[in-house]
């Protein structure tokens, strides 16, 4: 009795064993074609509730999930899978973090169709050159991130300021202006809110677009598939003065005060530089607070960077006509309204008319209405940018800290110098520096 | 053993030998049964634990890019890199740092918290609860709620700090502060845990001994430190080594703490699991990050070589002659 007890155990064990191992059979696998979107912006989830419902009613068989997480676990997330074969169908993402999947073959190149709307007219040129490797585009652009200042009216005009700083000189002096202190003299409102703190890339990336005006950049081409970096110059000591001298000289912004797009609802500070979603951000978390819109300062030049948010359809897609099919769906002038409207990111097709929008919400104009001579850029396709931009994030961080740089032209000059041999020893690491 | 057979009676040698035989017939067949039992736990573990830890091992010689078509082996230069590696050798520094200062911070304060409230019978209960509250609450929303409490404009412990008139402080901004606030984090998130370990402990220590104790004319301070702590010396050892080993391992909290605009700089709290982290999943070099996840696993090795090489020390001296 014993043993055939022992035996049925063994048995038992036996199955479960083999139900683990066991694929679950798909009770729906007959016909319906399932489509997986993985998005980086959680706030987009309302825009894909509604054309996956709205793709549904005209096809009826396709089934569409969407997985959103926050960027940097998006990215990550995307970096594992891609290379492992196991990524959603629908991947959206920029061209900068896609590059090197691209590069690497495992994304593959848009099929003709794809191809042809990209090409249409729908789009400007410049989204076009830069969704095209090696004379093939890749993705389809789907929203932009355009650095604007944003700058709360009430201040400006309690200041007696009647608009944003077009350039440097005004942007020290409208924040002097702005800054307010309490009774010990310390500041209780910055002027303006320079990014100064936290990990990942986006100190640099917030530095860059200081540097940029100036006449430098991060990395600069210097061939084909050669770089160097590209503010060892006046153009990145300037802007680093700038930020020494905003914060530590004149005192208009300190790592104490809250700073970025929830400072701004809070109205600890008067002005930052952001992107457009901070719109839809303040209608929702601060919708007393009056502010506008305007183009970054110029300096030697002017200009924003446009990083472009891309559907790509992967290598692990089983449905890749299916899934296309839905991008294209997805980029209906319709869609690309009801994108800005409800969730603030800005559409890529430059041939839907948005000035019904733009009435409701005057704060998106500035975005699309460049002047003249502004000129857009955009993130380089290097592999190793990522690392170039967080560890020189590290040294802008213990920078922005340092009073002693406060007119020290030597010393701004060395760290921006140790800055740049980093950088150019990252790019050597991996191949593609172009020397000096 | 031995003597055992040699003081069975020579007569009944073939009677015992079958006896014997089919004992371990069935001795056998009970092995054979346990091991089929454990065989799928046994697999799961080789599967999940053993064999990813020796592709570990294994990609640490290579120079292994994830979206890099060609993986080269390299030998030992991943961990000759290492050595000159500033980002790396930072982070080992802050990680002994860390670890250092929540393993001592929270066994002394575990200790005397478990001290005071042995001796209670009334609210122990409700006080042990409290402090155990933290250790069951998940990292990820203790980080948070924590990098609330250190805004510099915002945060609870700058408004308390506010009433002795001690001006804001950056605690997660300031390079200085911030692996510092993120000690004060962890001890107080680990003390709940390591305090009802010395309160086992305590517990069973006898009463006897501190009544003899106070005979011979020894209480408060003597008897702690010549009853409590040698015979806690077990546990005291046990919460050391497993509180450093934990420590070595920290990563979430520096995740959390180093996101957002006001987040702490990435290298003035930059761990070990952090840097790892990062060189594998945002630089994708997984060769390197694997050479330094093989150090980690050496450091956490001889501190679990020296806990059982302490215990077994400890378990043959309380065994007497």
């Amino acid at each position: 009795m014993l043993k055939m007890r022992k035996v049925g155990f063994l048995w038992l064990l036996c199955l479960m064993a083999l139900a683990c191992l066991i694929p679950p059979v798909n009770a729906a696998s007959g016909k319906a074609i399932r489509l997986a979107i993985w998005s980086g912006y959680p706030e987009m989830a309302p825009f894909y509730q509604k054309v996956i419902e709205d793709y549904k009613k005209e096809n009826p068989e396709v089934e569409v999930t969407f997985l959103t997480n926050p960027l940097r676990e998006h990215e990550q997330k995307i970096s594992a899978a891609i290379p492992a074969n196991t990524a959603a169908d629908i991947i959206e993402t920029s061209t900068y973090v896609m590059q090197k999947f691209i590069d690497a073959g495992l994304i593959d190149p848009n099929p003709p169709k794809v191809d042809k709307f990209l090409k249409s007219g729908v789009y400007d040129p410049f989204y076009v050159t830069l969704n095209t490797s090696e004379g093939k585009t890749y993705g389809v652009p789907f929203f932009q991130g355009r650095q604007v200042m944003f700058w709360n009216t009430q201040m400006f005009k309690e200041a007696g300021l009647s608009h944003a700083p077009t350039t440097w000189e005004e942007v020290i002096d409208f924040s002097r202006k702005l800054a307010k202190y309490d009774a010990q003299g310390n500041l209780s409102r910055a002027g303006i809110s320079l990014r100064k703190s936290g990990g990942g890339s986006g100190v640099t990336e917030k530095w860059w677009f200081w540097v940029y005006p100036a006449g430098g950049s991060i990395v600069e081409q210097v061939s084909k598939d050669k770089w160097r970096n590209g503010y060892d110059n006046d153009a990145g000591r300037s802007a680093l003065k700038l930020y020494i001298d905003l914060i530590h000289k004149y005192k208009v912004d300190s790592h104490k005060i809250k700073a970025d797009a929830e400072g701004f609802a809070l109205q600890t500070h008067a002005m930052f530089t952001r992107e457009s979603w901070v719109v839809g951000y303040m209608k929702q978390n601060a919708p007393s607070v009056q502010f506008d819109t305007a183009p970054l300062p110029k300096n030697k030049r002017a200009g924003t960077i446009c990083t472009l948010m891309n559907f790509y359809v992967t290598k692990s897609s089983k449905n890749p006509e299916a899934a296309w099919d839905f991008v294209l769906f997805m980029m209906r002038p319709e869609y690309q309204k009801y994108l800005l409207s409800k969730v603030g990111w800005f559409p890529c097709r430059t041939d839907v008319d948005y000035e019904e929008i733009y009435k409701q919400v005057p704060q998106y104009r500035a975005f699309m209405a460049l002047p003249a001579g502004y000129q857009l850029y955009a993130y380089p396709s290097l592999a190793c940018y990522d690392e170039i931009q967080t560890k020189l994030s590290e040294r802008l961080i213990q920078a922005f800290l340092d009073a002693s740089l406060v007119d020290n032209p030597g010393k701004i000059a060395r760290v921006i110098s140790d800055a740049a041999r980093e950088t150019d020893d990252i790019l050597r690491a991996n191949g593609v520096y172009a020397g000096k | 053993m031995k003597s055992e057979y040699a003081a069975r009676p020579s007569g009944g040698r073939s009677t015992s030998t079958s006896r014997s035989a089919r004992a371990s017939r069935r001795q056998l067949k009970l092995y054979l049964f346990c091991y089929l039992g454990l065989l799928p736990t046994i697999l799961l573990f080789v599967i999940l634990r053993v064999r990813p830890l020796f592709s570990t091992l294994q990609l640490s010689f290579y120079n292994w890019n994830m979206i890099k078509p060609i993986k080269p082996f390299v030998g030992f230069d991943n961990y000759r890199a290492l050595l000159k590696d500033d980002l790396f050798l930072l982070s080992l520094r802050n990680t002994t740092l860390f670890a250092f200062g929540t393993v001592i911070m929270t066994a002394v304060l575990s200790l005397a918290l478990a001290s005071a409230l042995s001796g209670r019978r009334k609210m122990s209960a409700f006080y042990q609860v409290v402090y155990f509250i933290p250790v069951v609450t998940p990292m990820v929303p203790v980080s948070i709620i924590w990098k609330w409490i250190y805004d510099p404009g915002y945060g609870l412990l700058n408004y308390i700090l506010s009433f002795f008139g001690i001006e804001p402080v950056g605690w997660l901004t300031y390079p200085n502060l911030a692996l510092f606030s993120i000690i004060v984090m962890c001890i107080w998130k680990a003390l709940g845990y390591n305090m009802v370990m010395f309160l086992v402990g305590l517990k069973a220590i006898s009463r006897q001994y501190y009544e003899a104790a106070a005979i011979d004319g020894a209480s408060g301070w003597k008897s702690f430190r010549y009853i409590t702590l040698p015979l806690l010396k077990p546990i005291i050892l046990y919460v050391l080594v497993t509180s450093t080993i934990d420590a070595f391992n920290v990563f979430t909290p520096v995740y959390v703490m180093t996101t957002g605009s006001q987040g702490a700089p990435g290298n003035a709290v930059r761990t070990l699991v952090y840097n790892m982290y990062e060189d594998g999943f945002r630089y994708f070099k997984m060769g390197y990050a694997s050479a330094q996840a093989a150090v980690l696993l050496l450091i956490v090795l001889v501190l679990t070589v020296l806990q059982f090489a302490f215990l077994r020390h400890e378990d043959t001296s309380s065994q007497g002659p």
